[in-house]
Order: C-alpha cells, then structure tokens, then sequence
C-alpha cells in the first residue's frame, strides 16, 4: 500500500507515534508558513500532546510548535 | 581615520537576536515604527576599533515572502537599505529550521556572516557543530556564540568589521547543489525573466525566479506589471510542467528542495552524539500544556501575577502619593497658605494632582509587566496562548489576544500595545477596539468610591464583580460582532512555536519591563500633562466676578455669632464649599456639564456627574476628583466619606450604579484613544472606538436606568431615611 493511502489528517493521528508529512493542503500562503516552521512534505514529526478540542503540540526536530485545531485539519500525515 | 557601516540582523523569534542587538548596542537604541506598518523598529549603533557601526535589528521571521507585515518589512530593508553586512543569527540548537533563513539570504546575494547563537545548548543536546565545515559549503563566515552571557562578543565585533561589504564566495546556486526538475525549472525562469525589463536593485534574477515560484504577491505584482501577456504565460506553463510532473505546488516543491539543501549540509557538519530523548522542556509541557491540568494552572498562575501587582504595589503607591502629597504642599508653601496665585493653582492643583494621579499607578504597572515579562521569558506565555486558543476563538478572537485582554486589566495603553504580537490586522484590530472594556486599574477608584456609597457592604463584592464581568461579557459581544461584520475573514490558523523553557536573565525582563513601563510614564509626561492644563483651565475659567450671594459677609457674621466653635467651623466650611461649587459651576467645564445635561437625563445623571464625566475622559480616576469639587467637600479621594455621604443622600443605587456602568463602557481615556491612533496608524478608528463605546454606554446605561426606574429596582435612596 503506498503511503498516500495512508494518509491521516494530524488532528486525528496517534499521539507518540512517528509521522511523516504526506502533503499540505492549505492555500498558498497557508503552505510557506508552514513549510517555513519545517512542515513540509517528508519531514518527521511527532504529537506530544492532544487536546480534546483539536489542538495539538508537534515536535519537528528539536523544536515544540502548537498548532490549533483548523491548522492540524490541512495536514496531512501517515504513521510510520 | 574613522569609518561607518551599517548592519542588519537578521533571524528566527527566538533565536536570541534581541539578546545579541542589546548587547551589540547597550543603551544606544532607538525603537520607531516602520512608515505605513505598525511592525518596530529598532535600530542602535556601537563603535569599535574606530568604526561606528549602525545597527537594525530586523523583525524575527521564519522566511522572506511577504506573507505577514515583518516578512515583507525584513525584505525591503535587504532590498532597499543594501546594509553592509546581515548578520544571521541562527539558534544551533535547532539548526535545520533556523538555516531556511539562511537560504533565503543567501538566495539574496546579500553579504552574510552566520552566526551560531546558544551553542552550549546545542552541546547540552549532545549535537557538535563543525562550524569551518558549515562555513566552507555555505561560501559565507560562520562564528559561534552564546548570546545570553555575552560571550564571545569581542570576536563578533571584530567579525562584523572584517567581514562587511564582502558578498559570499560563491554564488548560493540551486543547480549546484541539486539536479532536480524544480531547480532547472527556476532557472529557466530566470531566463525568462531575464529579458523583463524592471529595477533588479542588484538582486540576482533566480531569487526573482524563486519568489515568483513561492507565489510571492509583491513579486509577482512586479513582474506581471513589467512583462507581456506572452511572457507570463511562458513563464506559468514552465511552472505548471513542473507541478504536474511533482504532482505538489510550486511554494512546497520550492521549500522541500531548501530543506534537501540544508538536510545535506548538517549530515555533513553536524554530528550528534545523544539520541533524542525526552527534554525536561517536554516533561514540564507535558504538565502545562495538559489537557485537564493546563487551565488551572493558567488560572493559578493569573491569579499570581495580579496578586502580585495589587499586594506588593500597593506601599509604593502610598509613597508615591506622599511624595507629590509632599510637594504640592512645598509648591503651594511658596506662595503662602491664602494665596489666591494663579500660578499655584496651576502647578498644584493642574500639573501635579494630574500627572500625579497617573504616575501613582505606575508601580502597578511595572509590577504587571515585570510578571509579564518573566512569563514572556521562561516561554510560558506561548503555551498560554496555546492553552487559551479554543476558548478565545469561541469568543470571536485568536488565542495570543488573550495577553492584551490581560493586561487591560492594569491599564488600557499598554494592552494596545500588546496586540502586536497578532499577525492578522483584523484579530488585531478587533483586539484593539474592545481592550478599553477590561475594567482597568484606573477605573477602580470610581468603584471604591461609589459601591460603598449606595449599597450594604454583604454585596459590596458581588457588585464589583459584576462590573468586571459586564466588561468582559460585553468584550465579547463586542468581538464578536465586529468579527462577523467589520472584519469579516477566515480565520488565522493557529500556529505558534514553542521556545524551550529557560530561566530568564533578570537584565532580560528588566529591559523588557523598562520598555513597556517607559512608554506609561512618557505618556504621563506628554498627553497627561497636556489634558490636566486643559482641564484645569476649563474647570477655573471663566472666574466667577459676582456670586449669587456675598460668601465672605455671610462668613463674617458665622464667625461674629454665638454659636460653639464646632458650629461656627462647620458653617464656614458649608459656605466655602458652596462658594466652590458655584464657580465651578460658572466655568467652562461646569457650562459643558450643564450643556450635557438633556443628554444625560435620560441615564439619570445630572450636570454635576456630566461634569465629572469630562474629567474622567482626561483619566478615569478625575470622575472621583471632579465629584469631589461640584459636590463642594474639597479635596476628595475613594475614601472621602464626606463626598460618599452626600452621595447617598442626593442619589439612588440605580443612579450609583449606572455611574460605574456608564465610566466601565464610555469613551475610553485620552491616553488610549491617542495609542490606539498610533496603532492604528489611523484617527478613523480612534474615532470609532471613542465615539461607537461611548453610544454603547449610553444605550445600555439608558436601558438599564429606565428599565431599573419601571422595575422600582434601587429607586429607593439609602440615605433619605
């Protein structure tokens, strides 16, 4: 199966696990700033905390970014 | 022989470039704002080895498209002010991310030195940076430091002579580094564009290839302007090829081929010796940040900060009110206790009772923003922001506005000023407008005052709350209709970094502090100053030449009767204070309030409170003052039982409290409406906000009267009996 398939929104996926970023689906500029913080297709990023209404704190490397609920719906990832 | 050159620094939030500009420049700084755009300025300058060296500290940005106002501020100034060296400051301890600036500048041409801040954290995180390596694939000089112990400035004093005017070895070329459909697709773009005729301003034509492909709005704009129909779609069908062939859009294909560049460079620089693993910055998220145990700690350490605020603040506010106490007593001994001098009256009563009853909050204010500042600084406030995202976006307003709403609480000013940190102009704005409704510290005066005048002391507290809470729920409201109306958007998605958690120097939060408490007192010093002149004028002229009745006969034949000593001096001071009254009632406040009055009515105020309303307009604390003179007991403060008892006895609870309702929504202070014109950067919504609150107030204060009045709900007055 490939990993398109996979593909989860980040506001559903596991918490822990490693994710890949499959695909960014936002507008233009929605797409450069997150690229901009490390969002970007093929990086691995990892939830540290979920909260019930969405929200959720992803580590990308050594950094910590919060997201809300909207952002996490327009990314998409699969579990590796 | 002396030289000057100009530099720019240039790096992510967070990656301690504030901490490097303030240690490059020390008190040498001026902040301004960017013309148009309410993004700061600030720039500074430091001498070294002969050179003066001006420095501008560019805003903090992950990137340099114009996407938000700081993006495009930092571009133009590359563009535009061509500084002699940008000094990229990197945070090594979490390299990949921070290096996409770096591409970005390189992809500029722009001369670069590199430098690698927080290294010893880096090490702390067991990664090993070979900075001769990173400085030999980058073509550009790289030197390390850690910013927040100053060390290692000498060398980046040094560096930044050395290295100034001084383009990178090589050109940062994207076909060199990879042989990928995206990057001959830039470059034959850039072919394209080559032809276009427009002013380069010394920029290569790939970076304008890179940025047309980013879907740049300001680029694309200029290239579109200055080439044909014919060229565009050349150039689009280039693009569209490599879309369909990557089956991803141009600005991703564009930001996963830097992030490739830079993953090659640190596989080839950087080593790491520890595997990942759990920070203790993660151990406390994972407390702070919880799901069930984030927003009562949120709310414990509020309640912290305001404690500390109230409860420490409060003794130097004693003093602070002794000191001008003191020297308007000194003032006034100049001239003698019946001195009827003009002059006296002015430096006495307008200039040191007004700025005076300003200053006398500032060791609130200081006291707030220093637990602000410390919040700011460990990286609390970002998981704040975080925690209280939800619930904000639910009342209509993105999460960071939730700190100005915090510090509306303190002073109305400063909050405005807070909504900075809200990148959309329409959460920003509508921040702006409703901040004055947080009930703010000057306005508690007004409170005290009246709440123990008209009501029994077992609901003094739930009135006071209510008055908190009707600020907030009509914040809300307000919010909430300007979102849906005025600044109708989509809104900001939610993205915020959150820094590591780290103990903040205490010259950090001072400088912070300073910053902010800075721009109180020098508002105190001009606007205040100004409208206490003004206020004292309108309130002493025109002087009263013939009284209604012959006050010093009438004190005479007191002082001739019979009566007891006790007797005589209560009468005199009756006829003085009436003798108060009426000229106050002559001059040109006192005419304003009368002028007022068919307006007012209907809210069940007289002229003596529309009088006292002009006062609070100047500052919210004057409606006690100004009271205090129309009511004729002299001098008065929330504390003044003689002003409260005649209160009682001439008003209901109903009128008492649609005081304070009218003072918590009506047209905010002087102060506020000048900052949020400067915010604005427009009068038109200064306007607004002074004249749409104040309607506010005057419909809710008149339903509330007129409804309480048809109720019989405190029509009764407490003192008639």
């Amino acid at each position: 199966m490939s990993v398109m398939n996979m593909a989860i929104s980040l506001s559903v996926a596991p918490v822990g696990a490693d994710l890949e970023v499959v695909s960014l689906k936002g507008g233009c500029e929605f797409n450069r700033r997150m690229s901009a913080l490390g969002i970007v297709p093929g990086m691995i990023v990892n939830i540290c905390q979920n909260h019930p209404e969405g929200g959720r704190v992803v580590k990308i490397g050594e950094q910590r970014l919060a997201l809300g609920e909207g952002v996490c719906c327009k990314i998409k990832v699969a579990v590796k | 022989m002396s030289s000057s050159v100009t530099i720019a620094l240039a790096g992510n939030p967070n990656s301690g470039k504030s901490t490097i500009f303030n240690a490059l420049t020390g008190s040498r700084q001026h902040v301004g704002n960017y013309p148009g755009v309410t993004v700061e300025k600030k720039e500074g300058a430091f001498s070294f080895n002969g050179t003066e060296v001006r420095v501008i500290d560019l805003p903090g940005t992950y990137s340099l498209t114009a996407s938000s106002p700081e993006e495009t501020v930092a571009r133009d100034v590359l563009v535009d002010e061509k500084p002699d060296l940008v000094v990229n400051i990197v945070d090594a301890s979490n390299l990949e991310r921070n290096l996409y600036l770096t591409v970005q500048l390189l992809e500029q041409r722009v001369p670069l030195l590199i430098v690698l801040n927080m290294i010893d954290t880096a090490k702390g995180k067991g990664l090993e940076i070979d900075a001769d390596r990173l400085s030999a694939q980058f073509g550009v000089p790289v030197i390390k430091t850690v910013g927040h112990r100053s060390k290692g400035l000498d060398e980046l004093k040094t560096s930044i002579l050395r290295f100034s005017g001084i383009l990178p070895s090589k050109p940062f070329d994207w076909v060199s580094h990879t042989e990928s459909h995206l990057a001959k697709c830039v470059n034959d773009v850039a072919k394209e564009i080559e032809s276009v005729d427009f002013d380069r301003k010394g920029i290569p034509d790939s970076w304008y290839s890179l940025k047309y492909l980013e879907g740049d709005k300001d680029i694309t704009a200029l290239i579109s302007k200055s080439s044909g129909g014919d060229k565009l779609d050349t150039i689009n069908n280039i693009i569209k090829a490599v879309e369909d062939h990557e089956e991803e859009t141009a600005e991703i294909l564009v930001a996963e081929h830097r992030y490739g560049i830079i993953g090659g460079i640190c596989r080839e620089a950087v080593s790491s010796t520890i595997e990942a693993r759990r920070s203790i910055s993660d151990k406390i998220d994972a407390v702070v940040t919880n799901r069930f145990l984030g927003i009562p700690l949120f709310l414990v350490l509020m309640y912290c900060v305001f404690w500390l605020t109230f409860t420490v603040g409060d003794p130097f506010m004693g003093w602070i009110e002794a000191g001008f106490g003191w020297l308007g007593e000194t003032i006034s001994g100049l001239w003698g206790a019946d001195s009827e001098s003009m002059l006296k009256s002015l430096l006495v009563d307008g200039i040191i009772g007004g700025v005076g009853g300003v200053l006398v909050f500032l060791p609130n204010i200081i006291l707030l923003f220093l637990g602000i500042a410390f919040l700011e600084g460990t990286g609390y406030m970002a998981r704040a922001a975080f925690i209280m995202d939800r619930l904000m976006n639910k009342l209509g307003l993105h999460g960071k506005s939730f700190i100005p709403m915090l510090v509306g609480f303190g002073c109305t000013v400063p909050a405005i000023m807070a909504t900075r940190t809200l990148e959309s102009n329409r959460d920003r704005m509508t921040t702006m407008l409703v901040a004055p409704l947080m009930s703010c510290g000057a306005r508690l005066p007004i409170y005290a005052l009246l709440i123990p005048a008209f009501f029994p002391e077992s609901i003094e507290a739930e009135i006071m709350w209510s008055i908190y809470v009707i600020g907030i729920v009509l914040a809300i409201v307000c919010a909430k209709l300007l979102r849906s109306t005025l600044f109708k958007g989509e809104e900001v998605p939610f993205v915020m970094e959150l820094p590591p958690y780290r103990l903040p120097t205490l010259r950090s939060i001072v400088v912070h502090m300073w910053d902010r408490a800075g721009i109180y007192m020098k508002k105190a010093g001009t606007i205040i100053l100004a409208i206490s002149i003004l206020l004292w004028l309108a309130s002493t002229y025109p002087k009263t030449e013939t009284f209604s009745k012959d006050y010093s006969a009438e004190i005479s034949q007191v002082q001739a009767s019979s009566a007891s000593a006790e007797i005589k001096a209560q009468k005199v001071t009756e006829l003085e204070n009436q003798q108060v009254a009426e000229e106050l009632s002559n001059t040109i406040t006192g005419k304003i309030g009368h002028a007022m009055a068919p307006f007012i009515s209907p809210l069940g105020f007289d002229w003596k409170i529309g009088t006292a309303l002009i006062g609070a307009f100047a500052a919210k604390e004057v409606f006690v003052a100004q009271m205090g003179i129309v009511y004729s007991v002299g001098e008065a403060d929330e504390e003044s039982t003689a002003l409260r008892t005649v209160l009682t006895n001439t008003y209901t609870p109903l009128q008492g409290f649609c005081m304070m309702l009218f003072c918590l929504i009506s047209a905010p202070c002087m102060a506020t409406i000048a900052i949020t014109r400067r915010e604005s950067n427009s009068w038109g919504w200064a306007m607004f906000q002074l004249f749409g609150l104040t309607a506010l107030a005057w419909v809710i204060t008149f339903i509330v009267y007129q409804g309480g009045t048809l109720l019989e709900i405190g029509t009764k007055m407490v003192g008639a009996a």
